[in-house]
């Protein structure tokens, strides 16, 4: 009788403490925390991995202080803060390190986090379902394929937000956006960098994307490309930019659509503006280019 | 004489909690406790623990990361949660942050916040009276109403300065500006994003708002609203993104907006929707892929 009791106790306190420590609303990593932890402010957890199914959807993990918190998959509504005055990082080495597939109605935010690939992880962030995916003050390098893969396969709209990030020295793309079926993928990048990747910026198919006070610089190919063969819905538009030191500066093929206003095409060893089967459009007059292999082509509209 | 002790004792006590209310600077800390004084080595941990100690003009700081619950601020003060660590305010079912402050007199800063909502709080920031609030390098999201809410009825001037912020995923409004009476309250938005709201920004009646170097993306309604039947609802647009909206700029009656060297590009509706109110377009900008232009005033720069 004794002995049912206790086991029967012991049982209900620990369900019922992980029903309470799946409820938390705001949950806490630390360099120096540990996974059985409840993720709480004074006992953290270790791992991004093992504080997420601790989180309620809609809510936080936290880093209480610096550490390597490891690669995760998002499967909910969910915000990851790194604090941004500390390192908060994911180090991962053939795999990739952050992966979003939400449900299409969650909001997912990234914010001051360092993604490093060492050299062999494979993507830094992928994007793969999900209605918004926010990543802001994020430093990403060293995958062998994209800094951001947007690689979405849904008929709800999403959209993405790129604001004060670094991506860098990635073997593929940049951030590269892609929805297999329409409507687009509505891509915003906003004041960050995409250096020393293979391709900056790249637009394809069923996506629309928005360059704005940005660097695109050092792409071994094309600092931005626009194309979508297959169903001509891909928009690259770019503003207060500047795209310098690729190859080509900015590459649209078939299917692509680009804009460009207020930028900077500049010593790019191929060509500045390069319509290679689709339209690159400039608004007339507003940009600065120079010191490229060749200028190429575009057409003009006017600033309204 | 032992009784005589005691009293001395409560008046020592009252004392301290006196003095503690007469700091220019308190502290709140992740693992504090409200019963402390919230000084430096003894912090408070919350905002409204540490608030009643802390002198008008004063500052409350966050010593460490931490959640720091909701709180109302009825004086001029600082709240600087440090930046590089997550000092938050998440709320659920109720305002995050409210100023209601001395209209005539007093400025309330906001620094370094998290503010979230978890898809069930109010609004991020009600700012109801004061002189001028401050938000500097604040995320406010998730809220069911405004992100921003700025709704007052006072005669006094106010301002109210967004700065590096990010308002998103909130219920209504990200950042809307209302006086109930004249003078127009005054905003700006710099540097800042709205994004993925039922509405961006909205001037609403007695409001004057100055966007600059800023996104306004995914609204499902209306990227920037102006409107007013007092025709007091002014908005001016410079260096900025409005983009992915339903609508990109509406003004309806009594709205007024001037717009210059911003995009306004794919959105699924009217870029530029003259709804009763005016826009002026200084014709520096890249208009492109909206579901239809609309109509605007060309004036030229001087």
């Amino acid at each position: 009788m004794r002995k049912i009791n206790a086991v029967k106790l012991f049982a209900i306190v620990v369900l019922g403490t992980t029903i309470m420590y799946g409820q938390a609303s705001r949950t806490w990593v630390s360099g120096v925390g540990d996974d059985v932890n409840p993720c709480s402010r004074t006992a953290p957890c270790k791992t991004f991995a093992g504080a997420i199914s601790k989180t309620a959807a809609g809510g936080e993990i936290d880093a209480l202080d610096p550490g390597g918190f490891g690669a995760v998959t998002i499967t909910k509504a969910l915000t990851i803060d790194g604090g941004g005055g500390q390192v908060a990082s994911v180090l991962v080495a053939g795999t990739n390190g952050i992966v979003v597939q939400a449900g299409p109605n969650d909001v997912v935010i990234l914010r001051n986090l360092r993604i490093n690939g060492i050299g062999s992880g494979l993507n830094g962030i992928r994007f793969l379902a999900g209605k918004d995916l926010n990543v802001e003050n994020v430093y990403i390098f060293g995958f062998t394929q994209n800094g951001i893969d947007i690689a979405l396969n849904q008929a709800t709209k999403a959209s993405v937000h790129i604001l004060n990030s670094v991506m860098k020295n990635n073997g593929g793309v940049g951030v590269r956006a892609t929805n297999a079926v329409s409507p687009p993928v509505q891509v915003m990048i906003d004041n960050s960098a995409a250096i020393l990747d293979a391709t900056g910026f790249e637009a394809a198919q069923h996506s629309q994307v928005i360059v704005n006070r940005s660097l695109a610089n050092k792409a071994s190919s094309e600092g931005l490309k626009a194309d979508d063969a297959a169903t001509a819905d891909s928009d690259l538009s770019v503003d207060h930019t500047e795209i310098t030191d690729n190859n080509n500066g900015i590459t649209a093929t078939a299917g692509g659509l680009v804009h460009v206003g207020d930028c900077k095409i500049a010593n790019n060893s191929g060509t500045g503006s390069n319509q290679a089967g689709g339209t690159i459009t400039f608004f007339t007059q507003t940009n600065r280019v120079h010191s490229n292999g060749a200028t190429g082509t575009f057409g003009t509209t006017a600033q309204q | 004489m032992q009784r005589i002790s005691v009293k001395l004792l409560v008046f020592f006590a009252l004392a301290t909690t006196m003095l503690s209310a007469q700091a220019s600077r308190t502290w709140v800390s992740g693992v504090g406790d409200d019963a402390n004084p919230c000084s430096r080595t003894a912090p408070c941990k919350t905002f409204a623990g540490a608030i009643s100690k802390t002198a008008a003009g004063g500052e409350i700081d966050a010593l460490d990361p931490g959640g720091f619950g909701a709180v109302t601020i009825t004086k001029a003060i600082t709240i600087d949660g440090g930046g590089g660590q997550v000092a938050s305010v998440l709320v659920a079912g109720t305002n995050g942050i409210v100023v209601s402050a001395n209209g005539a007199t007093d400025v309330v800063i906001l620094r370094n916040l998290r503010i979230n909502g978890i898809s069930q709080g109010l609004n991020g920031i009600q700012f109801l009276a004061g002189k001028n609030l401050n938000v500097e390098n604040c995320f406010i999201f998730g809220f069911t109403q405004n992100g921003i809410n700025i709704a007052l009825n006072q005669a006094s001037p106010a301002s109210v300065h967004v700065l590096n912020t990010v308002v998103k995923n909130n219920g209504g409004v990200g950042i809307r500006a209302t006086n109930a009476v004249t003078p127009a309250v005054q905003v700006v938005v710099d540097n800042s994003a709205v994004i993925l709201d039922t509405t961006g920004i909205e001037a609403a009646p007695h409001s004057r708002v100055t966007l600059n170097r800023s996104v306004v993306q995914n609204a499902s309604s209306e990227g920037l609203k102006a409107d007013d039947p007092a025709s007091d609802a002014q908005i001016t647009i410079d260096h900025s993104d409005v983009s992915f909206n339903a609508n990109g700029i509406t003004s309806s009656t009594g709205g007024s907006v001037a717009v210059a060297d911003s995009k306004i590009a794919l959105n699924s509706g009217t870029a530029m929707n003259s709804a009763g109110g005016s826009i002026a377009s200084y014709q520096t900008n890249r208009i492109h892929s909206n579901g239809a232009v609309g109509t605007f005033t060309p004036i030229p720069q001087l």
